[in-house]
């Protein structure tokens, strides 16, 4: 689910919607988020000073709290 | 223009310090935040000393990335906060259709309407869950929400959310902290800063302040989130 909401949210704010790619490594407790997108396409994923992986890592947080799970988001280069 | 640097226990002591030595008001000061200084564990360990370049600023110099201009010429009151007037219906039906698969996929049972003043309105459980702590969780939703419709748009639109009366009820709040921190700052005869905020609530604070005499109001540091100061105008009598 949470590999979804990531997946839905960069496909649509980068150029290559066709080069992202999210794996989901679940731990028992932890969940990382793994988002891989095109090269010319990270600054879009991150933004400027971090805001939108900020932004995703909030929505994320959110919607992990209340399946009592912790998930963490990390942008591949 | 020669900067000299200041410290204080808190930001807000190191620019009074700055304002003391070069014997002028806050206003002609030009600041650069080196270190903003943190009070360390129980006050006790690890506090450091806020830091701040300053100099005098020369006559006629326009305030560099200041909101305190860019807010002057548009007499915009606190009502109009969102700016959504007109944006087209397309637009908003399509936001509202991204904004339920967000909420859908994070979990999150919603119903969104489209309000009068065209903020799309998130009826949740009524658990918070939405709004998250300070507004971050609405925020950020706001933020990526926006992402995704002025993505290949030419002429970006502003799509502003809320949900159970959380804006209103945060305006108020910020308000209410600009008056109260204002009156603080006139008492004291001292400089004081709020914790930082988002663009978006500094201008509420600037505009709430706008028309206090007594007080100016500048927001200080780097990046999108910056702390607005409240300063008296005329230095206290002792």
């Amino acid at each position: 689910m949470m590999k979804e909401l990531i997946e839905y949210i960069a496909k649509r704010i980068v150029d290559n919607p066709d080069e992202v790619r999210v794996t989901e490594v679940e731990g028992e407790v932890t969940s990382v988020i793994e988002l891989r997108v095109a090269k010319s396409d990270l600054g879009k994923v991150i933004g400027k000073e971090g805001r939108t992986a900020r932004a995703m890592r909030t929505l994320l947080t959110a919607a992990s709290t209340k399946i009592k799970k912790r998930s963490v988001l990390e942008i591949i280069e | 223009m020669e900067y000299k640097e200041f410290e204080g226990k808190t930001l807000d002591e190191a620019i009074a310090s700055a304002m003391r030595e070069l014997g002028v008001q806050f206003e002609e000061l030009d600041i650069q935040v080196i270190s903003e200084g943190s009070k360390g564990l129980f006050g006790i360990m690890g506090n450091k000393n806020a830091k701040i370049l300053a100099a005098k600023a020369p006559k006629n110099q326009t305030q560099k990335g200041d909101e305190q201009k860019k807010q002057k010429p548009s007499p915009v009151g606190l009502t109009h906060i969102t700016r959504n007037k007109d944006i087209h219906r397309d637009v908003l039906e399509e936001a509202k259709k991204r904004l339920k698969d967000i909420l859908d996929l994070m979990n999150i049972e919603s119903k969104i309407s489209i309000s009068e003043d065209n903020t799309l309105e998130i009826i949740g459980d009524g658990s918070g869950l939405i709004i998250g702590k300070r507004g971050q969780t609405l925020d950020a939703l706001q933020f990526i929400l926006n992402r995704i419709i002025n993505k290949d748009k030419g002429t970006p639109v502003h799509i502003s959310l809320d949900s159970e009366g959380y804006r209103k009820r945060h305006i108020a709040y910020l308000k209410d902290i600009a008056i109260k921190m204002g009156q603080e700052a006139r008492r004291t005869g001292h400089p004081v800063s709020l914790e930082k905020m988002n663009p978006y609530d500094r201008r509420i604070i600037h505009i709430t302040l706008k028309d206090d005499t007594r007080v100016n109001t500048k927001s200080v540091g780097e990046g999108i989130y910056k702390k607005v100061m409240i300063f008296p105008r005329k230095a206290p009598k002792y």
